[in-house]
């Protein structure tokens, strides 16, 4: 969703972002068919090098985002709910002023 | 620098029609080798950890003062100040303890979507329909002029969505409307690595945690999360699974995954070492897209931020929604944990921000 098109009903998105997409055409090579090699080239040339990441299961990269949380659960405020006297943003049992 | 100002050649053989099918075979080899290694879901490898309990979180600073949407906020490091941005152009900055406002300036253009507190906690950057993202320095000062020292550091060729200083005062990352991202020195305003590869707005950047190395992460209009390489401007990988508009992503604490929120209704959480999706945070009673979400700091706790007025917490490891938290009265914008993870921040349509503990 653009920010922008909730701006004013009658500013469709995609006006918008039809509008974005010459802006940004307009500055890439004139030529039509030489721009649509272009664009070609580049998304083999980025399939090419994303082919060659080197993956790990999904049951290691799991497993090891588990650990994570559960080795910095006892640091995370939230999740523990700690106490008011701890938490500046809660309000102290008692007050503290005269 | 710019590939397009170069004639472009075709290699030997090569057609455009070689090179679409060369592309589709590329693609689906890509999801050959992500499958292959899709052996659990991350939920059920949280089976046996103990479910969370009840959360009690209320609103327990309101912080009223703009006249009109607020689009953006961001912590200072202190843990205390907020900065804030809206509709009306208008850029606050908050003490959230007492919510008292310390500053005020006034942009030149409306829809300020960006804004970013500096590390030093002595400058704010901000932008938005202007195309640019410009620096104030705070002053100590309060009866000084903020608008009098403000700095244009960023120009792109389309509305500024997302800003975010890197490790210092010295450099701003910006993503834009204009399709790109781009990293800027704030001292010159040099444009000192832009990254191509959206093929539509970006609405969301987020940087690596810093143990983790230089790169980034964005999201945009075309469905896509990309993560880049910040010294080489190369996108090192694509996530494309997401329905809809992406319209905000942040990194996982420990740097190996990210989460989205997009207006597909879903939050989704993508492994950088798995190289793919590994758990999608949605419910058929949840229809309205999800703005803005943050992990709370052991990444066990998703906020997500709603165009339906509400935050949903998700527990991210079991996949389930933990709490729903009411109380804004428009949709919620942004949605940012605090530094030290004791609070969280919410800004929404409705003109407020909110500090929920």
């Amino acid at each position: 969703m653009l920010r922008f098109r909730c701006a004013s009903r009658a500013t469709r998105s995609s006006n918008f972002r039809k509008l974005s997409g010459v802006t940004r055409s307009v500055m890439s090579n004139n030529n039509a068919s030489s721009s649509s090699v272009a664009v070609a080239q580049k998304a083999v040339k980025q399939l090419r090098l994303e082919a060659k990441i080197r993956r790990i299961n999904v049951s290691q990269a799991a497993t090891d985002l588990k650990n994570f949380c559960l080795q910095n659960a006892h640091k995370d405020p939230l999740l523990l709910g700690v106490p008011s006297s701890d938490n500046p943003f809660r309000p102290p049992k008692s007050c503290g002023l005269l | 620098r710019d590939a397009c100002a170069e004639p472009h050649q075709l290699s030997k053989g090569e057609t455009i029609h070689t090179l679409k099918t060369e592309s589709e075979t590329l693609k689906a080899k890509l999801e050959e080798e992500r499958a292959k290694l899709h052996d659990v879901e991350l939920h059920q490898v949280a089976e046996k950890i103990e479910a969370l309990g009840q959360f009690v979180m209320k609103t327990r600073r309101t912080l009223k003062g703009h006249g009109n949407k607020v689009l953006c906020m961001d912590w200072c490091r202190d843990k205390r100040r907020i900065v804030s941005s809206s509709q009306d152009g208008k850029v606050i900055v908050w003490d959230a303890y007492t919510t008292n406002k310390e500053h005020a300036v006034t942009m030149p253009c409306t829809w300020v979507m960006a804004c970013a507190y500096a590390p030093s906690g002595c400058a704010v950057a901000c932008g938005g329909l202007d195309n640019k993202c410009s620096v104030y320095p705070l002053s100590l000062d309060k009866n000084e002029n903020l608008a009098a020292k403000k700095k244009s550091v960023a120009m792109h060729t389309n509305y500024l969505s997302s800003c975010s200083f890197t490790n210092s005062d010295m450099q701003i990352l910006t993503s834009s409307g204009d399709g790109t991202c781009a990293l800027w020195d704030v001292e010159s305003g040099q444009l000192l690595q832009s990254f191509h590869g959206h093929s539509a707005d970006v609405l969301s950047l987020n940087l690596a945690p810093s143990e983790t190395g230089n790169t980034f992460v964005s999201g945009g209009c075309d469905k896509k999360a990309n993560v880049w390489d910040m010294r080489s401007g190369q996108n090192v990988q694509s996530f494309e699974t997401h329905e809809s508009d992406i319209n905000c992503v942040k990194y996982y604490p420990s740097g190996d995954a990210f989460a989205t929120g997009s207006d597909d209704a879903t939050c989704r959480l993508y492994d950088l070492r798995a190289d793919r999706e590994v758990a999608i945070y949605s419910k058929e009673s949840i229809i309205f897209g999800a703005s803005s979400v943050d992990f709370s700091l052991s990444g066990r706790l998703l906020f997500a931020g709603y165009n339906d007025y509400t935050i949903n917490v998700w527990d991210v490891l079991k996949g389930t929604r933990v709490a729903i938290l009411f109380g804004h009265e428009n949709r919620v914008s942004t949605v940012r944990v605090s530094p030290d993870g004791t609070a969280f921040c919410s800004g929404s349509w409705d003109s407020t921000l909110r500090i929920w503990a």
